[in-house]
């Protein structure tokens, strides 16, 4: 087998002997001292030089010089002496000059060009334009192959690189876990070219690892097996923190400040291959920046929740003063954000929206109860107090700086799509989403609900008066969403679910 | 686009080699411009291309997008045929 050097050697001699330059050297230099054999032995060693000798003598026009047994002795002492002293030598056979060249840098010599048959001994000015030519020949290839080495080094570690970089960008875009894991198991599988990838993540309450995500478990059997709480080569890793490689699968854990918050495993390499250390480091690489992704999208599914307790708080703190004039009830929450992801909104628009919907009527504390209870019609002052409440609405929640985004959608939701609404009489496409969604789910909730100035229509009457209105008081697109709701059955869902909200009577 | 007709276009011939000699790699469209030194545009394009005819997979995320090698043996056999008659 050959060994790195040997094959650095031969690479080198091969492409001094292809090297233009070299070319034009040997065609110069012929030019000068007329027919001259020129001749690349890679080795000191007299069989290989003999060998050499042969091949070349087959070809060259110094035959007869060449295979002289006293020519080939001369040759092998002074290959020698060049190897030992690392200069050139110059001899004689007969009436023919030669000389002897080390193809080298510093220490390393890679070879030997020898010129044979020169009818004159070469003055010191050719000799030293000789080496010259061939020293900088030398100097250009080494320098070549270095930057060929660097390359075949670097480039492999930099396309790695870049993987691991696309890897982050690819995973830290995201803040919902349950997009995350998915994406991060597919990220791995594909990196390491495995045919089937599990995330498993460690659940507070029991200790326990379960399976968070998969990728290509498509066979019952194996989803049920990796479903289950306990596969045992998972726990090995919960308790021990180490990795797992085996020819069929490697599994790492998930370490977050020392403590084990998940594993993720994958098997079967693609075309029957192994999983190697390399693989294992990679699989280590991704595994520590899955964790970063993940614990931000916990922490941000926290903040929310925690948006979302203070609202209701705050909502349930108002309705013991007065129920249902201040709040809507859990059917609207949830008809708003089912229109709102009929209508692909993002999901920083979901959020503002879900935010919204809980507290749309805020602003009605600043209206006199006795107004809110009023079961008459209400008159024209009192119908502009009541229109007074989105604006009421904005002085309470700019204090809240998370609620900043909410406050055009709660300013705006009693704005027609006509522009006859209030309090901006905006128009069309300028009013926000999310206010025209609340608009469609505000009007329905009012008409299917028990109200004390008004007997509530049936679900059916209210939607095909909703449709009725498309254009005028609601926007189209909006309105076309909320027949989807209602054609596929969705929303005779919601309402049958919240039946009993539609009963109370505030 | 079959895969000959992919092959007889230099841009997405060099992107396929590149992709099967690296077969790990996931990386964006600026990234493969880099590795296979051809114009950002061109490559994005072609890029596209390869994924629409599973050639290549496609990982999107609201501010990335990253292309893979496929995993499918059928195309990826049909790949290296194609690559042993070059």
């Amino acid at each position: 087998m050959k060994d790195i050097k040997t094959e650095y050697r031969n690479e080198f001699l091969k492409r001094f002997t292809q090297s233009e330059i070299f070319k034009e050297e040997q065609s110069s230099f012929n030019n000068i001292l007329g027919r001259v054999q020129w001749c690349l032995f890679p080795s000191a060693t007299g069989k290989l030089i003999d060998k050499q000798l042969k091949e070349i003598a087959v070809t060259g026009p110094q035959k007869r010089i060449l295979l002289n047994k006293r020519y080939k002795k001369l040759l092998c002492s002074n290959i020698d002496k060049v190897k030992r002293t690392k200069n050139l030598s110059l001899f004689k056979n007969n009436s023919f000059y030669n000389v002897c060249l080390p193809l080298g840098r510093g220490d390393n010599i890679y070879g030997y060009l020898v010129l044979s048959g020169l009818r004159k001994r070469l003055g010191s000015e050719l000799l030293a334009l000789l080496m010259s030519f061939t020293n900088s020949i030398i100097e250009e290839i080494s320098k070549e192959m270095e930057l060929s080495k660097l390359y075949e080094v670097i480039r492999p570690r930099a396309i790695a690189l870049s993987t691991i970089h696309t890897i982050h960008r690819l995973i830290s875009s995201t803040l919902d876990i349950n997009e995350l894991l998915p994406r991060i198991a597919r990220l791995a599988l594909q990196v390491l070219r495995a045919e089937r990838a599990a995330i498993y993540m460690l659940e507070k309450e029991t200790s326990k690892l379960k399976c968070a995500a998969s990728v290509n478990y498509t066979k019952a059997k194996d989803f049920f097996k990796i479903s289950q709480r306990c596969s045992p080569l998972a726990q090995r890793i919960l308790s021990t923190a180490r990795s797992i490689l085996k020819k069929d699968l490697l599994a790492v854990p998930l370490i977050e400040e020392e403590d084990v918050i998940g594993v993720i495993a994958v098997r079967n390499k693609l075309e029957e291959k192994s999983f190697t250390m390399f693989d294992q480091e990679i699989l280590i690489t991704l595994a520590e920046q899955a964790v970063i992704a993940i614990r931000n999208a916990e922490l941000y599914m926290e903040q929310q929740d925690i948006t979302i307790g203070s609202i209701k708080s705050l909502a349930s703190l108002l309705d013991l003063k007065l129920p249902g004039a201040y709040t809507h009830t859990n059917l609207f929450v949830e008809l708003i954000l089912a229109l709102g992801r009929e209508m692909n909104l993002s999901r920083e628009e979901m959020r503002y929206l879900h935010y919204s919907a809980l507290l749309p009527d805020i602003g009605m504390v600043f209206v006199p109860e006795q107004i809110l209870r009023k079961t008459t019609p209400l008159n024209k002052k009192e119908f502009r107090l009541i229109k007074k409440h989105t604006k009421k609405a904005v002085e309470i929640t700019r204090y809240l700086k998370d609620l900043e985004p909410t406050i055009p959608i709660i300013l705006h939701h009693h704005e027609r799509f006509d522009g006859k609404g209030y309090p901006d009489r905006l128009k069309g496409n300028k009013i926000p989403v999310g206010s025209r969604i609340m608009a469609v789910g505000d009007a329905f909730e009012a008409m299917i609900r028990r109200r004390p100035r008004r007997k509530p229509l049936t679900p059916t009457k209210a939607v095909f008066e909703i449709e009725s209105q498309s254009g005028k008081q609601f926007d189209p697109k909006v309105v076309d969403a909320f027949m989807k709701l209602f054609n596929d059955g969705r929303l005779g869902s919601l309402v049958k679910g919240h039946k009993h909200e539609l009963k109370k009577i505030f | 686009m079959s895969l000959k007709r992919f092959f007889k276009s230099h841009i997405h011939r060099k992107i396929i080699i590149f992709f099967h000699q690296n077969p790990s790699s996931i990386d964006t469209p600026r990234g493969v411009a880099t590795w296979i030194n051809y114009d950002r545009p061109k490559v994005n394009k072609a890029l596209k291309e390869l994924a629409k005819h599973k050639i290549l997979d496609i990982h999107k995320s609201a501010t990335a997008t990253g292309y893979s090698y496929t995993r499918d043996k059928k195309i990826i056999r049909e790949i290296k045929k194609q690559l042993q008659d070059i």
